[in-house]
């Protein structure tokens, strides 16, 4: 289901028996105090995408639709100097990364230093572990907490792909 | 997807329920950092889904989830699904699978 990252603090208060030397390594080795409150990471590079045009085949959605619909998250969504290209010969050549796992952190209800890994996985069109095809329900803020009834500005939606514009 | 009645939650199980958009756009492109986590639809429908916000995974595959069809038919079948809830979550109680197989009789 998820996996759950511990702290050193979280693991002497829950009593467990930890050899010494364990101890001393882990307060050597000790990294930043908490993780950033919204981590997320990218993982499982897929081979052989390498533009807008292998993207939209990958995932079996027409240039034209992927073209359309990075112009209006770029208008809409990111700052001006950010913006992508909106020349129809430069977009669909920019380089492209597929990724098929993104990891979140989330703050374990109760806790305080201690998340849950969640993989949300999004295989496309292809099959996972020679199955069906997996393309996980993930919970996205949509708006403010005035929104969406009791999902306060949380919506929920299917993954279709992950991906980086280079 | 998109709430079904603008999103409160069912009378009866207490769950919202989404559904597919009848008429969507193809895609929507968003950042990832407004991804908040991985959430767990219970079907209802075809088209139709219970956010599953009470009980966890652990326990749903464990009590509610019959792979050969039993117990997740009778959480389909409509009138059964309030029995059920009212079964599994009042204050955060669960039934064990013997106490849940006593009541289907």
């Amino acid at each position: 289901m998820c996996m759950r990252l511990l702290n050193l603090e979280f693991l002497q208060r829950a009593g467990a028996d930890l050899p010494t030397e364990i101890v001393e390594h882990l307060e050597k080795t000790r990294p930043a105090p908490t993780p950033p409150a919204h981590c997320r990471i990218l993982k499982g590079r897929r081979d052989n995408i390498h533009d807008v045009v292998d993207f939209g085949r990958a995932c079996d959605i027409s240039p034209e639709t992927i073209c359309w619909e990075l112009i209006q998250y770029s208008r809409l969504s990111l700052p001006p100097e950010r913006r992508l290209p909106e020349n129809p010969a430069i977009l669909p050549a920019l380089l492209v990364e597929l990724l098929t796992i993104l990891e979140i952190l989330v703050l374990a209800f109760l806790e305080s230093g201690v998340y849950n890994i969640y993989r949300a996985r999004c295989t496309g069109a292809r099959l996972f572990r020679n199955q069906t095809c997996r393309n996980d329900c993930v919970w996205i803020q949509a708006g403010g907490e005035n929104m969406y009834g009791a999902l306060r500005g949380r919506l929920l939606a299917r993954l279709i792909s992950l991906f980086k514009i280079r | 997807m998109s709430l079904v009645d603008s999103g409160p939650p069912s009378d009866v199980h207490s769950l919202v329920t989404v559904q597919l958009r009848d008429v969507t756009r193809e895609l929507t492109v968003v950042n990832i950092g407004t991804i908040l986590g991985v959430a767990h639809l219970i079907p209802e429908t075809e088209r139709r889904w219970l956010v599953n916000s009470r009980i966890n995974l652990r326990t749903f595959n464990g009590i509610c989830w019959d792979h050969r069809g039993g117990l997740y038919n009778k959480i389909n079948s409509g009138s059964d699904v309030a029995w059920m809830w009212a079964t599994l979550l009042p204050d955060g109680a669960v039934a064990s699978r013997s106490q849940l197989g006593d009541k289907r009789v």
